[in-house]
């Protein structure tokens, strides 16, 4: 009986994983064939002949070192400004009395609701004014600020359930507001802290419409912009827009493997205490 | 054991951010270097007073296929014969491109030169005051070679404020060998073609492939009908400008009728609606469906080694069907000239930028270029060099041989919010099987309230 119901289970859950895996197993696949051989009755289609050019284009004419360097430069300081203000702003807002503190908390959650493409034009119109088009902080700034009230949102959540007497007893050692902040609270925090990274890491790995409206120059642009290179008018080289995309698609793949189990704690312990 | 794994996650951690922030500093160092480089040329061009950087904004991302290779190779021309010149091109995918473009007209952005659609999307700019108004005059004669009636969309209170690049026009493309083996005629009336539709589905045969899921084929599809039945390349247009009505005019009403003949035929191929363009054009040149209805600028199928020889010796077109009782021809072409190029007013180097834009709309310039790569038909007289694939042969003669053209999309005609309206009344009629009267007031609608 026992065993049965753990076979069931085992099987159960295979299945759950193949269905989990189908779309990268799909995208690989439909990465090695040619353009004409797309659109097939078949759901997977084991190509007879692996069209391994894709992948070169991918990488030269789809620029894709050149991007990725720009993707991974601005999706990296995009998360270290947004940990270090969530994490400032959280603590501010759960540890530290202060007149305005309520209203302050409500207008940064208020960004969760903004949508991106009311900003577009507003933005394109101030950045420009300011020189900040065709430039990394272009993309930096806003993507920062889409990620902050979220960031917070999920800190304050994790910093409610952390233990007041933490902060005292580094107090009586005579620790500084930043150090408590940087030393005591950010590690205890650290689940937390993993859930806003890979989140905004994840927003801005696959950010296109802000890319495309606030940069020109080709020497910024990010990863999504590869895709586009393969785009006619009419029709698309889709076998290299695949392989873009498997390419695209291996980091996300193992930072979200990395840092799996730490999201889901960090994204529970803020939604129950939140 | 707690305090191990919470080490190794710190050094996880910390192994991330470092990996993460030696990239950074790539980056980084890429940037300043482009920076710099791009900051010198600039102050060359200040100093020396000839070293000129154009931008070229384009909707033609991919440079090394069809139009995008077509593009570049005018481009590259150019810079060759005047080394002062630098193009700076951007490119971004019809969509965002014209998203863009929005968010450039708004801001004035100095742009010199720029690809724009005939018709609404071009008038917004004119308004806007963002592109240059042109002479007509200087285009006449033997370098341009324009055709007649080319200016139409681009034409807004009697100035021209654009040129075309392409001719457009909608044709079906057959597959010669599906026919034969088939023992199927190949239709000349409607009638005959929705017979063929009927022979095909008996034997398993998709008949037509559409990309039902852009919805602006339909509407294509419609307005040809109203040409066939009507006789009148106008009337659609007019219907669009409110000075026909969709609803009460007879042509519309028996147009629309057969439009509905055509669905209950299943003309088109097994769950059309869900197609783009991509899957359509592959359903058809994988030899799976008989025929496509498509535009003109597919000339390149034929030469296209990535398709099968077998397809590429038996495509071929087919005109628009007349209908019976009709009072149109076959040789009443649905064309029109979508796709061309604009002069920006806020351009920093005007002159340089006219020069350009000269050469670039030259007949031995994009139209014999893109000719003679197949990847679309001129809006310009162009020679015949001999080599050219019996399907561009077939189409030439469809152009050469059209008594009356269009001159637009009824849909492109309209306002945007038109084309939206316009195109999900289609997607109605097809998906969700409303009524030809239904979709004809949906139609008037669109036409009144945009």
């Amino acid at each position: 009986m026992k065993k049965s119901t753990k076979i069931i289970l085992w099987v159960f859950f295979l299945i759950v994983a193949l269905v989990q895996l189908f779309p990268l197993i799909w995208l690989v696949d439909f990465s090695f064939l040619s353009s004409n051989e797309f659109y097939s009755s078949s759901i997977l289609k084991w190509p007879s002949d692996p069209q391994w050019q894709n992948y070169i284009n991918a990488w030269v004419d789809g620029k894709f070192l050149r991007y990725f360097l720009n993707s991974a430069f601005v999706t990296t300081v995009t998360i270290l400004l947004t940990v270090v203000l969530s994490l400032t702003l959280g603590y501010a807002f759960t540890r530290m009395q202060w007149r305005f503190r309520s209203i302050f908390f409500t207008i940064i959650l208020l960004g969760i609701m903004i949508p991106i493409h009311a900003t577009l034009l507003p933005n394109f119109a101030i950045f420009k004014a300011l020189g900040l088009t065709n430039s990394y902080l272009g993309l930096i700034l806003p993507y920062t600020a889409v990620s902050v009230p979220m960031g917070t949102f999920i800190l304050t959540g994790f910093l409610k359930s952390i233990p007041k007497a933490m902060e005292e007893s580094a107090v009586v050692d005579g620790a500084g507001i930043y150090r408590i902040v940087f030393q005591i609270i950010a590690p205890l925090t650290a689940p937390a802290l993993v859930t806003v990274v890979v989140t905004t890491f994840l927003n801005c790995w696959n950010e296109f419409i802000m890319a495309s409206t606030f940069l020109s120059k080709d020497a910024l642009k990010t990863l999504p912009f590869s895709v586009m290179n393969f785009a006619g008018q009419y029709s698309s080289d889709y076998g290299s827009q695949f392989a873009v995309m498997v390419l695209t698609s291996i980091p996300a793949i193992i930072i979200y493997a990395i840092f799996n189990e730490q999201i889901t704690k960090g994204v529970t312990a803020g939604a129950v205490k939140g | 054991m707690v305090k191990n794994t919470k080490s190794k996650r710190n050094i996880t951690l910390i192994a991330a951010l470092a990996a993460v922030s030696v990239l950074s500093a790539c980056g980084n160092n890429n940037s300043g270097g482009n920076a710099a480089g791009s900051s010198t040329d600039g102050n060359a061009a200040g100093s020396a007073g000839e070293q000129v950087t154009l931008r070229l904004f384009s909707n033609l991302p991919d440079r090394k296929s069809g139009q995008g290779l077509a593009e570049q190779m005018v481009i590259d021309n150019y810079t060759k014969e005047n080394p002062n010149v630098k193009i700076e091109l951007e490119t971004l995918a019809e969509e965002p491109f014209k998203n863009k473009l929005k968010a450039y007209m708004a801001s004035n952005e100095a742009l010199d030169i720029t690809m724009v659609h005939g018709g609404a999307e071009l008038n917004t700019l004119v308004q806007a005051g963002y592109v240059k108004e042109l002479d007509p005059a200087e285009y006449e004669g033997e370098t341009y070679n324009f055709l007649p009636g080319v200016y139409k969309s681009f034409t807004f209170n009697d100035k021209l404020y654009g040129l075309p690049r392409n001719s457009d026009y909608e044709v079906i493309y057959y597959n010669k060998k599906i026919f034969a083996d088939n023992g199927v005629n190949v239709p000349t009336t409607y009638a005959e073609l929705l017979d063929a539709a009927k022979q095909f589905r008996a034997k398993g045969i998709e008949p037509m492939s559409v990309n039902g899921k852009d919805l602006w084929s339909f509407a294509a599809f419609f307005q040809d009908l109203v040409i066939r039945v009507s006789g009148d390349q106008s009337l659609t247009l007019d219907a669009v400008d409110q000075k026909k009505s969709f609803t009460t005019d007879e042509s519309f009403i028996t147009a629309a009728k057969l439009l509905g003949e055509a669905r209950d035929a299943k003309l088109f191929q097994e769950s059309f609606m869900t197609a783009d363009y991509g899957a359509s054009q592959n359903l058809f040149t994988q030899g799976r469906a008989a025929m496509w209805y498509m535009g003109s600028w597919e000339a390149g199928m034929a030469t296209n080694e990535s398709l099968s020889e077998d397809f590429r010796n038996n495509v071929a077109v087919l005109k628009f069907p007349v209908v019976d009782g009709g009072k149109g021809k076959d040789t009443d072409l649905l064309a029109w000239n979508g796709g061309g190029y604009s002069l920006v007013s806020s351009s920093k180097h005007p002159e340089e930028a006219k020069k350009f834009f000269d050469y670039l709309m030259r007949a031995d310039q994009w139209a014999k270029t893109v000719w003679d790569t197949g990847a679309a038909v001129p809006a310009q007289k162009y020679e015949l060099t001999g080599s050219e694939s019996g399907l561009q042969q077939q189409l030439t003669e469809v152009l050469t041989g059209a008594t009356t053209t269009a001159g637009s999309l009824g849909l492109d005609y309209g306002t945007p919010k038109f084309k939206d309206d316009g195109q999900n009344a289609f997607g109605k009629f097809f998906a969700g099987g409303s009524t030809p009267e239904e979709l004809l007031a949906e139609l008037q609608k669109a036409a009144e309230s945009q």
